[in-house]
């Protein structure tokens, strides 16, 4: 008698038990569910941070309202990403920010160089090349990263765009420059002023330099002080460093601009000219 | 005599031994250092340019070569091949004639120690620009002849 009830008592517990695990099983596969769901959005929004925290946050600022120390230096003023007094992002599809803004083509470097030998030979105003302030990541951030960017950038202000999500088939790699052959600096004096002069079109108004490089006093903060780069930087370094900075120092923040080799040439040769002592 | 004094005199000798053992070593570390008026080639002028980095240049307490970053001073991974070497010899002379900013800091800022001016003499200085040069894996542009 005794021996039953024991038995009885322990089939209980045994049910109760079995029942429990299988109510906590259930309990945590949903969870785990919700969980990945979230997890993957909020990592690829972690890992759209982190690179905004590299190459965004000095213009844009660590909130995104565009108040970045570097802001004082740029003309127009750097994007309010957080749409606090007009709505511009919300306005935007995903696509939108990753194409037009994170992506943009850069004028072709061939087309760039005509309209700048055509003012240069008639001595007209240089063509202002690339409106608008900021820097393509097209030739730095793999695709992939690109819209981890565009995540990121959607939890700072409203919008109704759908949660991004990154197909498989979307590249992880960075673009790749392979290594350049430097070229040679020995050329008649002609057309190195021409070279020196088209560099520095390229240097201000193309690829905007000076947003972040400062010159002689005029120019922002996130890079060195380029007044004395000529007596400071060796040419063929400086010509491997600006056609691929990542290839030198991987975390670096100046982006990769994408120059031909003749923009690449024509630039070390104008930075290779400045020697006048920094105002800074 | 009991075990335990026994074992105490045996763990003194190894001690004496193994001092012993690391004093004459690091005498005859420092027999092949190379004196920079006995320098003959170029690697050897790098060598002597090594060893000032490390010893009396007092360089790597601050600086290094593996491009880790510090708190105390700048990598100097790859600045043979970035750097004139008029630059890097007026960046040991005069170090406050261009200060390089920590550009990890937003905004960047000066490292917190300034570089004081070195205190190695001419000919050292241009060694250890050869070493480092030759760690950028550059040409050593220094002539022999400059050392004199």
């Amino acid at each position: 008698m005794e021996g039953a009830a024991m038995g009885k008592g322990r089939q209980f517990s045994l049910g109760c038990v079995v029942v429990f695990v299988a109510l906590f099983s259930l309990i945590v596969g949903c969870t785990n569910k919700t969980d990945n769901d979230t997890s993957q959005s909020s990592s690829l929004v972690m890992q759209g941070k982190e690179l905004f925290m590299n190459y965004c946050v000095h213009c844009h600022g660590p909130s995104g309202v565009g108040d970045g120390f570097n802001a004082l230096y740029l003309d127009p003023r750097p994007r309010d990403l957080t749409d606090s007094i007009e709505v511009f992002m919300g306005d935007l599809s995903n696509d939108d920010i990753y194409g037009m803004i994170l992506s943009r083509d850069i004028m072709d470097p061939e087309e760039s160089e005509r309209l700048l030998d055509e003012a240069l030979e008639n001595d007209t105003e240089l063509p202002f090349l690339v409106p608008p302030a900021m820097p393509t990541f097209k030739y730095t951030l793999s695709d992939a990263e690109r819209w981890t960017l565009v995540a990121y950038l959607r939890t700072l202000h409203k919008n109704d765009a759908p949660q991004v999500d990154i197909p498989a088939t979307v590249s992880t790699t960075r673009p790749i420059v392979s290594g350049r052959k430097v070229p040679s600096w020995d050329m008649a004096e002609e057309e190195k002023i021409t070279l020196v002069e088209r560099g520095k079109a390229l240097f201000s108004d193309k690829y905007n330099c000076v947003g972040c490089h400062m010159i002689a006093g005029y120019g922002g903060k996130v890079g060195p002080d380029l007044s004395q780069s000529g007596r400071r930087l060796a040419s063929d370094w400086t010509y491997q460093w600006i056609s691929n900075p990542q290839a030198i120092s991987s975390d670096t923040k100046m982006p990769n601009l994408g120059l031909s080799e003749n923009e690449a040439k024509a630039i070390t040769l104008y930075l290779g000219t400045l020697v006048s002592p920094s105002t800074s | 005599m009991d075990t335990r004094s026994i074992v105490y005199q045996v763990l003194f000798a190894v001690l004496f031994a193994m001092g012993s053992v690391s004093f004459v070593w690091s005498q005859s570390e420092a027999e092949s250092v190379i004196a920079l008026s006995d320098v003959k080639t170029l690697e050897e002028l790098a060598k002597v340019g090594e060893q000032l980095f490390e010893g009396k240049g007092e360089c790597a307490q601050c600086h290094s070569l593996q491009g880790s970053p510090s708190e105390k001073g700048p990598s100097l991974a790859g600045v043979g091949a970035k750097l004139t070497r008029e630059f890097l010899y007026e960046s040991l002379v005069k170090p406050d004639a261009y200060v390089y900013l920590d550009f990890t800091k937003l905004p960047p800022v000066p490292y917190v120690t300034p570089m004081p001016p070195t205190l190695l003499a001419k000919g050292e200085i241009l060694a250890v620009i050869a070493y480092l040069q030759q760690s950028s894996g550059q040409l050593v542009s220094i002539e022999l002849s400059e050392l004199k």
